[in-house]
Parts: C-alpha cells; structure tokens; sequence
C-alpha cells in the first residue's frame, strides 16, 4: 500500500518478478528466432518478427490469465498473482510490436490508410474460412492495450473499484478475440494439427483451471440459511481459525468473520482495492490484510488504517455460548462495531 | 514475518511461497520454449523468394507494356521481362508515364532503371523504389521482336495474388494472412497475377489483362480465394497473360485439402 502514487513501489521480490519476466521473454525469442533461422532459412525478418512476437504475446496472456484460478486453488501462488500487472503490462506491449508492425507489413504504403484497410480490404465479414481475421486481433489488442494502461492504481482510483475492475476483466473477451484471429488467420496457413492442438490445448487449460477454481468457491461457499430472526447462526468460534476468517454468504454478499485476540468482527469480503477476497486474507498487527495485495483494514470498523482512507461495510454479531449468530443487515461502510468477545 | 501468508507490497516472502514462484515461472520458461520448438518445427516451410531490400541495384533491358510494364532483360541468366512495379503498395504506371514523358522515351527502347529487385523461381521484379529518381539512362537501338503468340482460351483454377508482394516481399504471399495486403497491391495499381499450384507446389502464373477500364476493382472480391477463370491467353516473351472479365472469374468450393491449393489446368479448347 501506498498513500502517493508511485509509479513502481520497489522491492525485492518485484525486481526478482521482473528478472524473471525478462528471462521468459528473451529464451523465448532466441529459441523461436535461431530455430527458424536453422530449419528455415528461407524466412524473412519479417515473417519471423511478426510471428515471434504474435506467440509470445498469446503464450504470455496464457500465463497471465492462469495465474487467478491458481491463486484460488493455492494460496502461495498470490506471490505471482502480486506482480501480475508488470507481465500484462509486458505482454501488451509484445502484442502491440506484432500488431503494429503487422498493420506497416500489409496495410501500410498503400492507397488507403492502414486504418481503413484493416476494415476494408477484405470484406469477407460473411465468410468463416476468409475473415478478415485482423480486425478480431485489433479489438483484442485494443483491450489489452487499455488495460496496461489504466492498470495503475492512479486509475482504479479515479475509474472506481466497479469501472476498473469490469474493464479488466474484459481480458476474456480479448482472449476470446485472439484466439479467433490466430484460427482464422494463421492457422489458415499453417495447417499442421499440432499448432491446432497448442491453440486448443492452451484454451482448455485456462478454460479447465477457472472451472475448477469455480467448484472449489462454490464448494466452500456457507450460504447463511435466510430467516425472519434479527441474527441469524452461521457456524461455531471453533470453526475459525485464529487471525483468520470464514466466508459466509449473507443476503447477496459474502462477508468474512475473523477471529483475532479472543474477539470475533465481521467486514464484508470484498476489498475496496481490486475486489480482492478479505476472508482469505489474515489478521497482521491487529488489521485484516488481504492475500491479493496486501491492502489492510481495522476489522472492528472496516476502515483501513490512517492515512488510508478505505472502507468496507460491517455487521453485528453476537454469541450464543459457542454459536456465533449475524445481523444480516450490513452497516454503512467503516461503521465501528464493538467486536464479540469469546471466552 | 508471517510463515504461512504473503504480504504483497513486503519485500520478503516465506520460503513456501517463493519455491511455488521459483516453480510457477520454471514451468512457464520451460513450457515457452517446448512450444516455441514444436511450433517451429510443425511449420511447413517458406519458399525461396528473395526481395533485395536495402539494395539498389540497375537493370538494363528493354521497355515493355505488355502484358504490364517491364524491362526484358539478360542481365539474370535467360532473357526474361523483369515486372516494373511502383514504391510501396502501387503500380509502377504513374511514375513510368512520367519517366517516359520526361524523358521522351519509346517503348521499345534500351533503358536502366535502378531499383530493389525481387525474384521468385524464375521470375523477377522491380520496384522502382526512388521513384522517377529511378531512371538512370536510356539509349537507341534497335527493337527486337518480341515473341508474342496466341495460346486460346483456357480455364484456369488457382489464386489471385499480387506479383511484388508474392515474389518476394512477403513469405507467405497468399490465403488468408496475406489477403488484404494483396488486396491493397492490386487496387493500387500492381497488376494481378494467377498464381497456379500442384500438389501444393507453385508452377505456373499467369498476369490478368482485360479489356475493362479497371479490372483491379472488379477483381478485388476475388483475391486471395481459390478462383476458377477463363479467358484468352497470350504469351508475351517469358510471360503469359490471361484476358478475362469479371463475369469469367468463379469461386472455387473449397477442397477438403487446403484453401487456394486446388490446382489443375483444365484447357477448354485453344
């Protein structure tokens, strides 16, 4: 956290992550580019310059799109999920050298602006095996190119949590976008069913592990039987662990009920941030801090501690010998509640 | 410090958490790099087209119109008409009429032409990449007799690409990848060519000529695509160029094979 905004807060395992990002995309580069040159010498500099960084750019958004699922299936991958907008931010700008250069390579130093010709030398919008397959790639490019933009948190804060985060979570539809403009394009040249199967292989993959980190949600979802009673019981002290937290679904939204130096509070599970999921997160000198990016907030007020001004609404609880029991009204946001104390 | 849980913005990570990093980017180098061999490797190849970029070079030969504007040359092997065609995506027309007008040249006439030069099997390009900078000098001799013959009409089944890109820019020059630039060549005045396949082998081309004020426009729905055409065809020298009109020229249903790599020739009667 941050209360000025920096362009890159630093730290060790950052300049790690990004060492890292680097080696990926330069073993990539050398692998692809002297392994074309060897059993291909025929190809242009430009055929390889478009193709390299075309398939770097969807293997990197491969990465990038596994990395939540397997953050909700494992805790301990948060660690590559934190730095997660220095590999988009790199991957838009590998796909945006591909793009651009193949907008020069086959639209520019023509009797229409490339621009236009992208949308009007083939009009074959009707035709599955002719699409004019590029236009596909520059929406998709369009999106991820808006998202390593506005990825600071410069603009989640002036867009707002619910703007910023519907934005990046069109990440899908680019993907989507993508993978149509390498069937339709590409792969209409290269026919050899293995890069079929790596494109397929790929989707499934990344379509595989959000199911599966989908189930593990729903499974470990605790939907709070609705009643006419003012609290209603939602599980025992001993089922929370200490400095941690059990989700529960209350009306339409999940709140977190954490337990911290023998006294229960609840918050709502969203963190004002990127949306992260507070109740997975840990109670660290006294403030719930959430596993995504480590933004923190005084459990009995759900403020964030000053000068952060971060606020998630509250609920009342109380105890009933063992039973804890939820006020399913939630309370303004950083409403203090005096938290339950347990024996 | 916290054994057990990851606080983003601290500079330290629990020992856990930095082997599933250290694993997580070690499976992703190393699934990369298996992709990046067996994409290459599943590639099926280029043709050996060559584009002198970067390289001006001088051809001396003979003027031509027909069947597009060229320079009928020895100085690559066998005499053969080097295709003319203009900087970027347009025909060499407008920047020849000018250099001929300039320079009160006939065709017919022995001239040098210096430019990027582009070769494909054995047939060659030009572009006349600085333009009417690109005349160098021209001399009077006598006009050789060109070889021109009537050769019918045929039917003919292949693709309709655009000779500068598909003889040496761009590799590969045809189907769906390389549609709208070929779309942007013809319509900016390079003269379309049939290209004919075999067993997915390049063997025979064919430039488009017609009657019609501009057969480019006319033509630009249909390239790129497998077509089936029919129309005169007249050898020029090395060249041989094909008379059609629009109405001649049908879509091909796509073959369980490959697009564009239905070939054959079918010949209707000369």
């Amino acid at each position: 956290m941050s209360v000025s905004y920096t362009s890159i807060l630093w730290n060790k395992n950052k300049k790690q992550y990004d060492i890292a990002i680097v080696i990926l995309i330069a073993v990539f580069m050398a692998t692809f580019t002297l392994l074309n040159v060897t059993l291909h010498p025929e190809i242009t500099f430009e055929t390889n310059l478009i193709r390299s960084f075309g398939w770097l750019a969807i293997l990197l958004l491969h990465v990038i799109l596994i990395i939540g699922p397997l953050a909700r299936l494992n805790p301990k991958f948060n660690i590559v999920l934190y730095n997660r907008r220095h590999l988009g931010v790199t991957m838009s700008l590998i796909g945006l050298v591909h793009g651009a250069f193949s907008i020069m390579q086959f639209h520019g130093l023509g009797n229409m602006n490339a621009f236009r010709s992208l949308f009007l030398s083939n009009m074959r919008y009707d035709s599955l095996m002719y699409f004019p397959f590029q236009t596909l790639g520059f929406f998709g490019l369009i999106i991820l190119v808006l998202m390593a933009a506005s990825s600071h948190d410069f603009w989640l804060k002036n867009l707002g949590c619910k703007t910023w985060k519907a934005l990046h979570m069109l990440v899908y539809v680019a993907y989507a976008l993508l993978v149509m403009h390498i069937v339709l394009g590409g792969l209409q040249n290269e026919t050899s069913p293995v890069i079929f199967g790596i494109v397929l292989l790929g989707f499934l993959m990344i379509a595989g592990l959000h199911i599966v980190a989908g189930l593990k949600e729903v499974s470990t979802d605790r939907p709070v039987k609705e009643s006419d009673e003012f609290f209603i019981p939602v599980c025992t002290v001993d089922e929370i662990s200490d400095n941690r937290a059990k989700i529960f679904t209350v009306g339409d939204e999940r709140v977190a009920i954490y337990k911290y130096d023998g006294k229960l509070s609840a918050i709502n599970n969203v963190c004002r941030h990127q949306g992260g999921p507070l109740g997975e997160g840990k109670v660290i000198d006294g403030c719930v801090t959430c596993p995504w990016h480590g933004y923190q907030y005084l459990p009995g007020n759900g403020q964030s501690p000053p000068p952060f001004t971060e606020k998630v609404e509250t609920y009342y609880l109380k105890l009933e010998g063992n039973q804890v029991l939820i006020n399913p009204k939630p309370n303004e946001p950083g409403t203090a509640v005096d938290p339950v104390e347990y024996e | 410090m916290n054994d057990d849980f990851y606080v983003g913005w601290s500079s330290e990570a629990p020992k856990g958490y930095n082997r599933k990093a250290m694993l997580f980017f070690a499976v992703a180098l190393l699934s990369l790099v298996v992709i990046a061999i067996v994409y290459v490797r599943s590639e099926k190849g280029f043709v050996d087209s060559l584009y002198e970029f970067g390289t001006l070079q001088e051809v001396s030969g003979e003027l031509v119109e027909h069947p597009a504007w060229g320079i009928k040359t020895s100085q690559f092997g066998e005499e053969k008409t080097v295709l003319l065609v203009g900087f970027g995506k347009a025909g060499a027309g407008e920047t020849l009429k000018s250099i001929v007008n300039k320079n009160n040249l006939m065709f017919g006439q022995q001239v040098t032409l210096r430019g990027q030069v582009f070769h494909f099997q054995d047939k060659y390009g030009m572009e006349l990449t600085a333009m009417e900078e690109s005349f160098v000098s021209a001399e009077n001799r006598d006009v050789t007799a060109r070889n021109i013959k009537d050769l019918g009409r045929l039917t003919l089944e292949g693709e309709i690409v655009d000779p500068k890109c598909f003889f040496g820019v761009m590799d590969p020059a045809t189907k769906a990848v390389h549609r709208s630039c070929a779309v942007r060549c013809i319509s900016g005045g390079i003269p379309p060519v049939l290209a004919i396949r075999e067993n997915g082998v390049f063997v025979d081309y064919y430039i488009l000529n017609s009657k019609i004020e501009d057969l480019s426009k006319e033509i630009l729905p249909m390239v790129g695509v497998p077509v089936t055409l029919s129309g005169r065809v007249t050898q020029y020298d090395d060249w041989k160029a094909l008379e059609v009109s629009p109405a001649d020229i049908q879509l091909v249903a796509q073959s369980n094979e490959e697009p564009g790599l239905t070939a054959g020739i079918a010949m209707c009667g000369r």
